[in-house]
C-alpha cells in the first residue's frame, strides 16, 4: 500500500511531470484525432524526444501519449464519419447518425466520459492483475482466439438491423474480403491481382472509410446546391450538449462497466488488437440493448461500449509488454522498443524489481485519460462547430481527409483505388438499406479466425476443441445465439399481439 | 493561330529560353562527389513499417550517414508490405543518384535465390554501402518442451513443434534448413512471429524457435528456453553449446548451414538502386563506415540493444554476389526445404 501510494505521490507532486503529461496527452490526442496518425506512429515520433530523458519521465511520457490516443480518435468518427484510427471505427456507426440528428456534442460528451472511464478501469484491472499475471496471459492461444472470434462474429447477428438474411450475407461479404492477401499457411497470393499492396490484405481504416464514410459524404452532396445541407441539424452547441453525453454514461453504467472490462480483457490477449476490442463490445452493446433497433441510427451506447473498450484496453495491452517483454500490439512493439530506449528491460522481473515504475505507470493511465476528458470537454464546444460548416465547403475538406486517411493506413496511394470500390460498395448498400456494420466484424475477425484455426490443427488437431477455456467459450457462443433467438422471438410475439 | 496575351507569351518565351540554354550548356562540370552530398536531402527507404528492429536500425544508421556526408538533412521513408518486398522494389526503382538508398531484409537473399513473384529487385545489381548487423542464430527449445539437448529431441521420436512467421520469411526457411541439415523431423506452425512464437512456447504449445540472439533474450532472460544448438557465434553466445557446422554429417548438411550462417551474417545492409555513379558510391560506403565507428552512434546503439557488427561496402559487395551464386545442389535443397509453390526447381536456372 505504501509502494501504490508513493507512486501516486511522484507523480502528482511534481511539476515537470504534469507539463511532460499535459504534452502527451495533448499530443495523443491530436494524433488520434487526425485520420490515419494514430498511437504508434505518435510513439515512433516521440522517441528521439525521450531518448535523453531519464527513465521514469520518458516512460511517463510514451505511456500518458499512446493512452490517450482514442479519446482524441472519436472526434472525427463522431462529427465526420471518419475513424481517426482503426479502433475508433467502431464508434462511426452511431456516433455520426448522433451527429447527423444534432446530437453531435452529447456523442462527444458520452465518448469523452466512457473515454475516460475505459482508461481508468483499464489502469484498475492492470494493477488488480499483476500477481496472477503469468497464469492469466497465458490462458489464451490459438484454440481460445478461434472460439473468441467466433463469439464475436454471432454479435453479426446484432447488428444486422431488421433483416437477418442481410447481415448474415454482408458478414460473409467481409469473411470473404478478409481472404484477400498473402494464405498463412502456404504463402500463395490469394485474389491480390498481382498487386503488392494487397499482400497483406485488405487495410481495416479503408475499408470503414469507404462503407461509411465515402456513402455519407456523397448523400451530403446529393441534390446541391443547398445552402442548407449541413452535417448537423441542430446549430446550438453547448458545454449541456456535452454534459447531457457525460450524464449519459452514467445511465449506462453497467455496460461501460462491462465494455471497459471486455477491452481490458481483449487488450491483454497479444495478437487480438484494439480493432477486435472496439467491434466486439459494439456488438455486446447491441446484443445487450433492449431496443436493438436504435442501432446504426445514432444510439448513444453505440458510442459508449467502443470508446470504453479502446482505452481499457491499453491498461490490458501494458500487461503482457511490461511482464514478459511480448507486445499486445503493433503500437505496444514500438512502446517496448522505447522502453528499452529508456533502460527499461521488461520482462518476468519488472513484478520484482521495478514495481515501483510499475506503479507509476498504472496512475499514469489514471491522470492521462482524466486529463484527456478534461481537455477534451474545453475544447468540444468548438470542434462541435465544424458540423455547421456548410456541405459545399465541408465536402471536399472531409473526401480530403478520407484519401488522407485511407493512403496512411495502408501506406500506399493503391488504397485509393480500394477506397473508391469500397465507397461504390458502401453506397450500394446504404442506398439499398444493407447493414453495413456485418461487413467490417467479418473483415476483422475473418484473419484471426483462419489463423488461428490453422495453427490450433497443428498443434492439438482437431481436439482442440476441447480444451478448457475454448469450451467455455464455445458455450458463451452457443448461449449468445439461444437467447438472441429467443428475445427476437419475443419481441416478434409481443409486435404481433401489440398489431 | 489564336495570338497569346502578353503574359502568357512572355512565359512561352521564357521556357523556350531556359530550354535553349539548357541545351547549349550540355551536360553540368562533375562536382567534387563529397560536395555533391552537402545540403542535400537524403531518402533513407526502410522496407517495413515504423517501429520494430529495422526501422530502429535505419533511423540510427541514416542519422550517421547524413552527418558524414554532410547531407543537409535525412528523411526517413517507412514503405511496409509483402515481407519488405514493396520497399525494396521501389528503393530498386529510385533514381540512382546517391540521395536515396535503404535498408531491408537480408532473407530477400532466399527470395532471389528462390525467384520469388514480385520481387522487381536484383540484389546482385544494386549499389551496396555497407551493414551493421549480422548476429548467430540460436535454436531455442522451451523449458516445458523438456527438451535440453539435440539428442534429447531426437530420442523423443516424433516430429519437434517449431513456431515461425510463414513460408517464405527468413526465420521459416533457416528453421526447415537447418532441419533439414542436421536431420530433425519438424512440425511448423505458421503465423507466429518472433514474439508470438515466443509465448506460444512459454504457454506449452510449440517447442522451438530459431532465431537471433538478440530476439531469443525474452526466452533467455526469463527462464522460459534452453538453446541447443547455434550457428555462428558472437558476443553473449554460451560457446559451449554445440554449432551446428560441427553437428552436421553430410555435404548437403554442409552447405545448407554455410548458407544460414551467410545469410544471418549479412544483416540490416544500406544499399542504393543500381547504378549509383562509382565516385558517389564511394563517398557513401566511407561515410557508412565512419559513422559505425562514431562513439555516439556506438553509445546509442548500446542504449537501443543493437548488435553492431560492420562490413564496408566493396566487401558487402562481394559477400551478396557470393552468396548469391549457390550450387545447383543447394538451389534444389532451398527449393524443397522452402516448401514453396513455384520455388525454382531443378535446372530453372
Amino acid at each position: 500500500m505504501a509502494l501504490i501510494l508513493h507512486s501516486l505521490a511522484t507523480l502528482i507532486f511534481d511539476p515537470s511531470l504534469w507539463l511532460l503529461m499535459l504534452a502527451a496527452v495533448a499530443m495523443g490526442m491530436v494524433f488520434g484525432a487526425v485520420p490515419g496518425l494514430g498511437g504508434k506512429l505518435g510513439i515512433v515520433l516521440s522517441i528521439p524526444l525521450v531518448f535523453g530523458m531519464e527513465t521514469l519521465p520518458g516512460c511517463v511520457f510514451l505511456v500518458a501519449m499512446h493512452s490517450v490516443v482514442h479519446t482524441g480518435g472519436s472526434i472525427p468518427s463522431i462529427l465526420l464519419g471518419i475513424p481517426g484510427t482503426g479502433p475508433d471505427a467502431a464508434t462511426v456507426c452511431d456516433g455520426y447518425p448522433m451527429t447527423q440528428r444534432g446530437e453531435g456534442g452529447r456523442a462527444l460528451g458520452a465518448s469523452l466520459a466512457a473515454s475516460a472511464v475505459g482508461g481508468v478501469l483499464g489502469a484498475v484491472f492492470l494493477a488488480a492483475l499483476i500477481p496472477i499475471v503469468g497464469p492469466v496471459v497465458l490462458a489464451f492461444g490459438p484454440a481460445e482466439y478461434f472460439f473468441l472470434a467466433l463469439l464475436g462474429l454471432t454479435f453479426v447477428g446484432a447488428v444486422s438491423g431488421d433483416d437477418l438474411r442481410k447481415g448474415i450475407l454482408v458478414g460473409a461479404l467481409g469473411l470473404m474480403l478478409a481472404f484477400v492477401g498473402s494464405e498463412p499457411q502456404t504463402g500463395v497470393q490469394r485474389f491480390t491481382l498481382d498487386q503488392t499492396f494487397l499482400w497483406d490484405g485488405v487495410d481495416v481504416i479503408t475499408a470503414v472509410i469507404g462503407i461509411f464514410a465515402i456513402p455519407e459524404c456523397l448523400a451530403l452532396v446529393a441534390g446541391l446546391p443547398t445552402d442548407a445541407r449541413r452535417i448537423g441539424a441542430d446549430t446550438r452547441y453547448g458545454f449541456a450538449d456535452l454534459f447531457e453525453g457525460v450524464k449519459d454514461v452514467g445511465r449506462h453504467w453497467g455496460l461501460t462497466v462491462r465494455t471497459s472490462f471486455i477491452g481490458a480483457v481483449i487488450g491483454l490477449i497479444p495478437g487480438l488488437g484494439g480493432d477486435v476490442a472496439s467491434w466486439m463490445c459494439y456488438g455486446y452493446a447491441v446484443q445487450r440493448s433492449k431496443t436493438p433497433e436504435r442501432f446504426g441510427k445514432g444510439a448513444v451506447e453505440g458510442v459508449i461500449g467502443p470508446e470504453a473498450a479502446n482505452n481499457s484496453k491499453e491498461g490490458g495491452a501494458l500487461l503482457p509488454t511490461l511482464f514478459f517483454g511480448i507486445p499486445g500490439s503493433s503500437g505496444m512493439a514500438v512502446m517496448l522498443g522505447a522502453l528499452v530506449v529508456l533502460g527499461v528491460q521488461p520482462g518476468p522481473e519488472m513484478a520484482s524489481k521495478h514495481l515501483d515504475l510499475v506503479w507509476v505507470l498504472i496512475w499514469t493511465l489514471v491522470v492521462a485519460n482524466v486529463l484527456a476528458a478534461l481537455m477534451f470537454l474545453a475544447v468540444g464546444r468548438w470542434l462541435a462547430l465544424v458540423v455547421h460548416l456548410r456541405a459545399g465547403l465541408l465536402v471536399p475538406f472531409v473526401l480530403l481527409l478520407a484519401c488522407v486517411g485511407s493512403f496512411l493506413g495502408g501506406g500506399s496511394w493503391e488504397n485509393l483505388l480500394l477506397l473508391v470500390v469500397l465507397g461504390v460498395l458502401g453506397t450500394a448498400m446504404k442506398r439499398h438499406h444493407w447493414p453495413r456494420a456485418p461487413f467490417v466484424i467479418g473483415l476483422v475477425l475473418g484473419p484471426i479466425m483462419e489463423l488461428s484455426l490453422h495453427q490450433a490443427l497443428t498443434i492439438w488437431g482437431p481436439a482442440f476443441v476441447l480444451r478448457p477455456v475454448a469450451l467455455a467459450l464455445a458455450a458463451a457462443t452457443v448461449a449468445t445465439i439461444v437467447v438472441s433467438i429467443r428475445t427476437t422471438a419475443r419481441r416478434k410475439g409481443a409486435a404481433r399481439a401489440a398489431a | 493561330m489564336p495570338s497569346l496575351p502578353a503574359s502568357r507569351r512572355s512565359f512561352v518565351c521564357l521556357v523556350l529560353a531556359a530550354a535553349a540554354a539548357g541545351c547549349s550548356t550540355g551536360p553540368a562540370p562533375a562536382l567534387n562527389p563529397r560536395e555533391f552530398f552537402a545540403g542535400k536531402t537524403l531518402t533513407y527507404i526502410v522496407a517495413t513499417e515504423a517501429g520494430g528492429g529495422y526501422d530502429t536500425y535505419g533511423r540510427l544508421v541514416s542519422q550517421y550517414l547524413a552527418k558524414y556526408l554532410g547531407a543537409g538533412r535525412v528523411v526517413v521513408k517507412n514503405i511496409p508490405g509483402g515481407g519488405h518486398i514493396v520497399g525494396t522494389n521501389e528503393l530498386y526503382r529510385a533514381r540512382p543518384d546517391g540521395l536515396t538508398v535503404g535498408m531491408f531484409n537480408s532473407g530477400l537473399i532466399y527470395a532471389q535465390l528462390l525467384q520469388r513473384r514480385g520481387l522487381q529487385a536484383r540484389l546482385d545489381r544494386m549499389s551496396w554501402v555497407g551493414k551493421a548487423g549480422g548476429e548467430p542464430r540460436l535454436l531455442v527449445t522451451s523449458t516445458r518442451s523438456g527438451f535440453r539437448s539435440l539428442d534429447d529431441i531426437r530420442r523423443a521420436g516424433r516430429p519437434l513443434l517449431m513456431g515461425a512467421g510463414g513460408i517464405g520469411t527468413e526465420g521459416y526457411i533457416d528453421a526447415t534448413l537447418l532441419a533439414a541439415a542436421v536431420g530433425l523431423q519438424t512440425r511448423v506452425v505458421l503465423g507466429l512471429a518472433t514474439r508470438d512464437s515466443q509465448l506460444s512456447m512459454m504457454r506449452g504449445d510449440t517447442e522451438a524457435q530459431f532465431i537471433s540472439a538478440s530476439s531469443s533474450r525474452p526466452l533467455l532472460t526469463g527462464g522460459y528456453g534452453h538453446v541447443v544448438m547455434r550457428v555462428g557465434s558472437g558476443p553473449g553466445v554460451d560457446e559451449r553449446v554445440p554449432e551446428a557446422g560441427d553437428v552436421v554429417t553430410t555435404p548437403d548438411g554442409v552447405r545448407l548451414v554455410a548458407l544460414i550462417r551467410a545469410v544471418a551474417a549479412l544483416s540490416r545492409w544500406t544499399a542504393g538502386p543500381p547504378g549509383v555513379p562509382a565516385e558517389r558510391l564511394e563517398v557513401l560506403r566511407a561515410a557508412h563506415a565512419a559513422a559505425l565507428a562514431d562513439p555516439g552512434f556506438l553509445k546509442d546503439a548500446k542504449r537501443l540493444d543493437l548488435p553492431i557488427q560492420p562490413m564496408e561496402g566493396a566487401a558487402l559487395a562481394e559477400a551478396v554476389t557470393r552468396v548469391l551464386t549457390q550450387p545447383q545442389e543447394t538451389l534444389t535443397l532451398l527449393a524443397s526445404a522452402s516448401g514453396e509453390p513455384g520455388a525454382a526447381a531443378p535446372g530453372d536456372r
